[in-house]
């Protein structure tokens, strides 16, 4: 009986870090990683739209899950990274924020630098200065 | 199944650890409710010590979509992702109600300079 209880506890607790480290290999997939609602094509909610919109115009190569398509990744991911919301983006591994604080990073230039440490370039350094 | 046994064990010892007061149906209310603006500002000026609290329900009354502006001197000294996740842990209960939040976050002395 007792042998049988630190069985299961055990089996639980491996379960339990075998999910994680399943996230942990899918945040690690690409450069940048996004955990959306719908699809780059077609995203299903504002928010995940907006990433898309900035990931586009900084023409950053990315990997995207679709949560709506997995709800036991819905709430994995968010224990994962212990935030809220969705959409959650990763860069170089790290969580890095949701729409809110891209919008902010892109807005201040931060987003620019955070994705040269990961060895990608704007799109937007190339684009042509705006006309002053 | 194991899964299953995983969660339960977590929400039990969610249950145990923070008792909620409210009864069942209380509860459910609740979460078909959404939240009182009134709620979310009282909390987040408690527990954060705001100087400045800016919520706007984009829900149509619903209660489950909110924009908010927050101005904590707690947020001195923390980058943006620490700022929000102190207002996600203030207010962590009521946004398991609500579908959408989104927030800009500032210190004081960064919240005078952008209303400028």
């Amino acid at each position: 009986m007792f042998a049988r209880r630190i069985f299961c506890q055990t089996a639980r607790f491996l379960a339990a870090e075998a999910k994680h480290k399943h996230i942990d290999e899918m945040v690690k997939k690409a450069k940048v990683v996004v955990f959306m609602k719908g699809n780059p094509k077609e995203p299903q909610c504002g928010f995940s739209n907006a990433v898309v919109q900035i990931m586009r115009m900084h023409g950053v190569p990315y990997e995207s899950y679709d949560v709506l398509q997995d709800e036991e990744l819905r709430q994995q991911i968010k224990q994962f990274t212990n935030w809220p919301t969705i959409p959650q983006v990763f860069i170089n591994g790290e969580f890095v924020g949701g729409c809110d604080i891209m919008l902010e990073m892109h807005k201040s230039g931060d987003l620019v630098e955070e994705l040269e440490k990961a060895g990608i370039r704007s799109a937007l350094l190339d684009a042509e200065p705006p006309n002053k | 199944m194991l899964l299953r046994s995983v969660r339960h064990s977590v929400k039990c010892f969610r249950d145990r650890a923070f008792p909620v007061s409210l009864n069942f149906a209380q509860n459910r209310l609740l979460a078909t409710m959404g939240v009182p603006q009134a709620v979310l500002e009282a909390k987040l000026r408690e527990k954060l010590q705001c100087t400045h609290v800016e919520l706007s329900d984009l829900s149509d009354g619903c209660g489950q979509k909110f924009a908010a502006v927050i101005v904590s001197p707690q947020f001195v000294g923390k980058n943006l992702i620490s700022q929000q996740r102190l207002v996600n842990a203030a207010i962590a209960e009521e946004l398991e109600q609500i579908h959408a939040f989104t927030q800009k976050t500032y210190t004081p002395e960064a919240w005078e300079a952008v209303k400028k």
